[in-house]
């Protein structure tokens, strides 16, 4: 079992990594900072039945995004929701810029938009995917599906883009 | 070309992140020990059985020599079981457990696995009742649960009520899940027959399984003792002339519910009555007759769970009352704005002994400040001595001549009077609109400064059956140069229901939009020549998702949340 030391260890090492995805969530810093320290504190208090190191990370992937599905009627703020791409939208100036990308991903639902960051940012499998999100398989294909549409619509990807990205 | 995989990790690429350090372990360390030191019905436990009380099974010393009390009336539940409730309630409402029944088997425990987790628990657990069901987190009719955090919070053998919840480790890699696993919350109590039982303060107590799902696990009930029923609290409680003084000054059935010294040596005494709010502020070495004085009506809304008090002149505190053996009571000292325009008030828990705890404010903060209490989402209602020179005014009598005139007196009858109903329901309303049987004829906005804090005004014109016209104020306080925070909403007499409108100045911002969760524009409206902006829909304010103010090009300017209309905290305004 992993020792109480192990976790300062493992929080100084994967920190910056973990923040990062958790951004990628929540679309903004602030947030996902919120979102991936509460995240180490709830793996803090079960740490002592965390068998393998190695697998924290994952543990603490999950944490977050089961924490940001959970909360998305809540907090984790900044979020605009919307169930469909906006009539109008809102395509950055410059799509390949860091903010462009972070208000794109705001616009998605969280589902599609945390399946879109577990499948191209995460690397996971569509069936890793549907094990975090807690969904079936073929939920997962479609949450990618109309989250990479939204995107598109929104005109931060082009077709090229999607085609090149990683398939399942 | 450009991958998404590449979008996405430049987008974060330039991110520079320090691991927090000692504070993240502290943080954490604080939770695990409040999971383990956390008093739970079962280490007061007492075991019911024929009407007798047993020992505690679990160590600790029981009350074993009392008699479990009854509990029925609801007016007469102990604060300390309410406290007990509340937590359970808690972690039904917020932390998505269920509350089950269960049998705990004999047997001992035994090493389970979950994923990348591990340790020692009870297999066969059975469910015995359902009190309250949230999806995903009800176990089966038998089931594994995870021992406690520490063994002296793991409950006895036998029947108790508790809350669970689905444990989903993630699995190893390359490895299996394996049989899904419950965890359960410190908060829980045997069972005996029908009733929990439930022991705290020293004292046990019985209350029935049907009592506790309907009432006391139900979101949108309180489970703190009400206001009407606090005792007295503070150092000058022991003078019986002043109590009793205080409680003779505002008539019959008035209770102290604070009468204590401040830092400065000032005294404080708060007073509730039947229909009022009584704050007096004095010397205690004078009577209570030469003591300040300022009386309030009680809110019609309810009586909040918190009373905040500002003691005003050269104090620059506001003492805040909750219920007795409150430990924390939140307090968002001014709203501000995040980035992105987003507006949101940060909670900050200031620590309360036994329900009382003080805050220091200025001028500034105190036209912003708003406190909540351990329901987390009771109307806060702010009760105000004059703070930091500004003295209380009295509120003007007589026709109001202009809509500014009309807004300076309900700012300073907002101001001073006592109990001011805050509601934070966006019901925007269209002129035509009939609102309570009165039809809504016209919307006036004014902004204007008082003693140097900006202000927006909305009156409301309201014509009822019998043609009289009469007026809904809605009043919002604006961030400076800026933006409504969004609208505390006040009628021009206290009393609700209250209607509010989206309702942003702006420099710069010609037309707003009120869009709907769904991304459909539910209402658009220009700005005025005054720089006002008054959108109106008829649609339920629950469909508005939020604000979006656009330049004359058509280019947004600024997308504000709309608040939940179902939230009553009128700064927290996280979309």
């Amino acid at each position: 079992m992993a020792q109480a030391e192990d976790f300062e260890g493992f929080v100084e090492a994967r920190y910056a990594a973990l923040a990062r995805t958790a951004v990628l969530l929540t679309g903004d810093r602030g947030t996902g900072e919120d979102l991936v320290q509460e995240a180490l504190i709830r793996t803090y208090t079960s740490w002592g039945r965390v068998r393998d190191v190695g697998a924290a990370e994952a543990y603490v992937r999950t944490t977050m995004v089961r924490l940001l599905l959970r909360d998305r009627r809540r907090r984790w703020s900044g979020e605009i929701p919307h169930a469909d791409l906006p009539d109008r939208p809102s395509p950055p100036a410059d799509p390949a810029t860091a903010h462009s990308v972070r208000a794109a991903l705001r616009l998605l639902p969280t589902d599609q938009r945390a399946a879109l960051v577990l499948r191209f940012y995460a690397d996971q499998s569509e069936a890793q995917i549907a094990e975090t999100l807690q969904c079936a398989p073929g939920t997962v294909k479609s949450r990618i599906s109309r989250g990479l549409l939204a995107l598109r619509a929104g005109g931060l990807l082009t077709d090229e883009t999607i085609a090149t990205g990683a398939s399942s | 070309m450009t991958k998404l995989e590449d979008l996405l990790e430049d987008a974060v690429a330039g991110e520079e992140f320090t691991p927090p350090g000692p504070g993240l372990y502290a943080a954490a360390a604080r939770r695990r020990r409040r999971a383990r030191l956390r008093p739970i019905g079962a280490a007061a436990a007492t075991l019911l059985a024929g009407g007798a009380v047993f020992a505690a099974v679990s160590g600790r010393p029981g009350p074993s020599d009392q008699a479990a009390t009854l509990l029925t009336d609801t007016s007469t539940v102990p604060a300390c079981v309410r406290a007990e409730l509340a937590q359970m309630r808690t972690n039904v409402t917020t932390n998505d457990q269920s509350a089950v029944v269960v049998d705990i088997p004999a047997t001992p425990k035994q090493l389970m696995t979950q994923g990348v987790t591990s340790g020692y628990g009870w297999v066969g657990v059975s469910t015995v009742r359902v009190l309250r069901d949230n999806a995903g987190n009800t176990p089966p009719a038998s089931f594994p649960m995870w021992e406690g955090t520490t063994p002296d919070a793991n409950p006895a053998p036998g029947r108790h009520l508790m809350t669970v919840w689905l444990d989903t480790s993630p699995k190893t890699p390359g490895g299996t899940y394996g049989e899904p696993i419950w965890g359960f919350n410190d908060t829980h109590f045997p069972v005996v027959g029908g009733d929990a039982v439930i022991g705290c303060g020293g004292g046990t107590y019985r209350m029935s399984l049907d009592q506790i799902a309907s009432r006391w696990l139900t979101p949108g009930t309180s489970t703190a003792l009400p206001l009407t029923q606090w005792p007295a609290r503070g150092d000058l409680t022991g003078d019986a002339a002043l109590m009793a003084a205080a409680a003779r000054l505002d008539g019959t059935g008035t209770r102290v519910v604070y009468a204590g010294t401040q830092p400065g040596g000032i005294g404080l005494v708060v007073a509730v009555g039947a229909h009022a709010i009584a704050v007096h502020r004095g010397s205690p070495d004078r009577p209570l007759a030469d003591w300040d004085h300022v009386s309030g009506a009680a809110p019609k809304a309810g009586w909040p769970d918190v009373l905040a008090v500002a003691l005003g002149e050269r104090d620059p505190r506001l003492v805040l009352l909750a219920a007795p053996g409150t430990t924390s009571i939140a307090v968002s000292p001014e709203p501000v704005i995040a980035g992105a325009l987003v507006v949101r008030g940060p909670w900050r828990a200031i620590p309360a002994t036994d329900g009382v705890a003080a805050v220091e404010v200025t001028a500034r903060t105190a036209y912003g400040i708003a406190v909540r209490g351990p329901s987390g989402r009771q109307q806060p209602v702010v009760e105000v001595l004059p703070v930091a020179g500004k003295e209380p005014r009295v509120p003007e009598t007589g026709a109001v001549d202009t809509p500014e005139a009309l807004a300076r007196r309900t700012v300073a009858q907002t101001w001073a009077t006592p109990a001011t109903v805050i509601d934070s329901r966006h019901l925007a309303a269209p002129s035509g609109a009939t609102i309570d049987g009165r039809t809504l004829t016209g919307i006036d906005v004014t902004r204007l400064t008082v003693d140097g804090h900006p202000f927006l005004n909305v009156a409301a014109d309201l014509t009822g059956p019998d043609s009289q016209a009469s007026d809904m104020v809605v009043q919002a306080s604006l961030l400076e140069g800026a933006y409504a925070v969004r609208a505390v909403l006040v009628t021009a007499d206290g009393l609700g229901p209250v209607i509010a409108f989206p309702v942003v100045p702006v420099s710069g911002a010609a037309s707003g939009q009120l869009v709907a969760a769904d991304g459909r524009v539910l209402a658009v409206a220009s700005a005025r020549s005054d720089g006002t902006l008054v959108v109106t829909t008829k649609v339920s304010a629950s469909e508005v998702s939020q604000l979006r103010l656009l330049d004359a090009a058509g280019a947004v300017v600024a997308d504000m949340p709309v608040a939940d209309p179902r939230d009553q905290d009128p700064l927290d305004v996280h979309g």
